[in-house]
């Protein structure tokens, strides 16, 4: 073979067989974290949370109530009567917690989702009725809401809000009752410190690599990213900053390109975000499929979008 | 030939409509219990894409249910695209539905799956069939 086919050779192919290295197929999930259970983060501004305890769940393989790592920086009263919410951080929420609790708790402890709720109400809405029920002091004559409390908060009666209400108001209300459902602190003595890369400490293509070597090592890894930008929308208000979970990778069957697995909190809807690098992820079984709540995106998009990633060590 | 196959196209016809409904058991957390229960849960398929649908929702059964049946027009949500909340439950709740978030599976699968619904008074549809229909109808309406 002549030296200028064997320089073509080696200048082309063998990057291409790197290439493809690169991009080998992965989907990292395990019985607490996977492709059929998409978190639905309900009428709440907690998306931080909710990624911050698939990277625990994933982790401990066991499922960590993702309400109860709330960590707004504000009281949850004046998070959700604000309806925008002030955001969090992943890596925050689980130091702050395990700072605080030297524990964790479970979702089976303190449910963030599945509510058995009397009449129309999401999450924020229950727990925007239940302070005013407690500044108007008429919880014991709303059925529904006592239903609805038992629903989200089992061991909190009408006795055990009454004795903290008559003391403290509302203060801090939901914030206690996290705290009575997660005594029973799973996990005890558990540490971790959570890794945060974000712009412009890390570069981008940094923070792509990170991701990369973090998937061969069976990680799954937070992304935080400008959503407007990641789903290319052309909405002309900001969305912000959404925390999501990337689990996965493939080469693009229409494109060849690399593109990840992002694992979203807002159930399985999501063929309305879909367009040029951005699919939704089906499980299909014979020529039946159904949305997982998961997407494929592309690298120009991730690159596009990115903040920083949070992951643990 | 004729009187042999129809008997046997009509079986097929009968067990093509009974594949379309499924007893499922449905899982919600009720004071930090699961509560199971059991439902019909009918398909709907949009092209390979597999949705859940109440019983009364079912096409075959001629049972359509309103909010499959209410002519499409342009609806107003505000913050829909915010991160503040799910865009499927902020549809569900504009459309004048219920949401839920339930855990299911069929036939002693070992896993349970979860997905959400947006109840009509009796009637569901999942919320993932309601983005899809709705999505080039919805407005979004900004703080």
């Amino acid at each position: 073979m002549s030296r200028i086919a064997l320089l073509l050779i080696f200048v082309f192919a063998v990057p291409a067989l790197f290439a493809a290295e690169e991009c080998s197929t992965i989907i990292n999930q395990n019985e607490a974290v996977n492709i059929e259970n998409a978190r639905n983060q309900d009428g709440v501004g907690w998306c931080y949370a909710y990624a911050a305890a698939d990277l625990l769940s994933y982790r401990l393989k066991k499922k960590i109530s993702a309400v109860s790592l709330y960590d707004s920086g504000q009281s949850i009263e004046q998070d959700i009567s604000s309806m925008s919410g002030k955001g969090g951080d992943m890596g925050w929420a689980i130091t702050d917690y395990l700072r605080k609790k030297n524990s964790l708790c479970l979702e089976e402890d303190l449910p963030s989702s599945d509510f058995k709720f009397c009449s129309y109400m999401n999450y924020s809405e229950f727990l925007n009725s239940l302070y005013q029920s407690v500044n108007e002091k008429y919880i014991s004559n709303d059925q529904c809401l006592v239903d609805n409390l038992k629903a989200t908060f089992p061991l909190a009666d009408y006795g055990v809000i009454q004795n903290y209400t008559s003391r403290f108001g509302s203060k801090n209300l939901v914030e206690y009752l996290y705290d009575l459902h997660c005594k029973k602190q799973s996990f005890k003595g558990y540490k971790v410190n959570p890794v945060n890369q974000y712009l412009p400490r890390f570069t981008k293509e940094a923070l792509l690599k990170n991701i990369n070597a973090l998937l061969e090592k069976k990680e799954i890894v937070g992304l935080a990213s400008q959503w407007e930008k990641l789903t290319e929308n052309d909405d002309p208000a900001k969305t912000g900053g959404h925390a999501t979970v990337i689990v996965g990778r493939r080469k693009s069957p229409d494109t060849g390109e690399c593109e990840y697995l992002v694992r979203n909190s807002w159930g399985k809807s999501c063929d309305e975000l879909e367009g040029e690098g951005l699919t939704c992820d089906l499980a299909c079984v014979d020529r039946n499929c159904r949305y997982t709540g998961h997407l494929w995106v592309s690298t120009r998009r991730i690159q596009n979008s990115i903040l920083g990633i949070t992951y643990l060590p | 030939m004729k009187i042999l196959l129809t008997p046997f196209c009509f079986l097929l016809l009968l067990c093509n409509a009974q594949a379309d409904c499924r007893s499922a058991d449905i899982r919600i957390i009720y004071q930090s219990k699961a509560e199971i229960s059991k439902e019909i849960v009918c398909d709907r398929m949009v092209g390979k894409i597999q949705f859940f649908v109440s019983k009364s929702c079912e096409e075959k059964s001629n049972g359509s249910c309103e909010i499959l049946k209410r002519p499409k027009k342009d609806i107003v949500i505000k913050n829909y695209r915010s991160n503040f909340g799910s865009p499927g439950f902020k549809l569900c709740s504009a459309l004048g539905g219920v949401p839920q978030i339930f855990d299911y599976k069929f036939n002693q699968d070992s896993v349970w799956k979860s997905t959400e619904r947006c109840f009509f008074d009796k009637d569901f549809v999942e919320i993932s069939l309601l983005t899809s229909e709705w999505k080039k109808f919805i407005k979004v309406k900004h703080d």
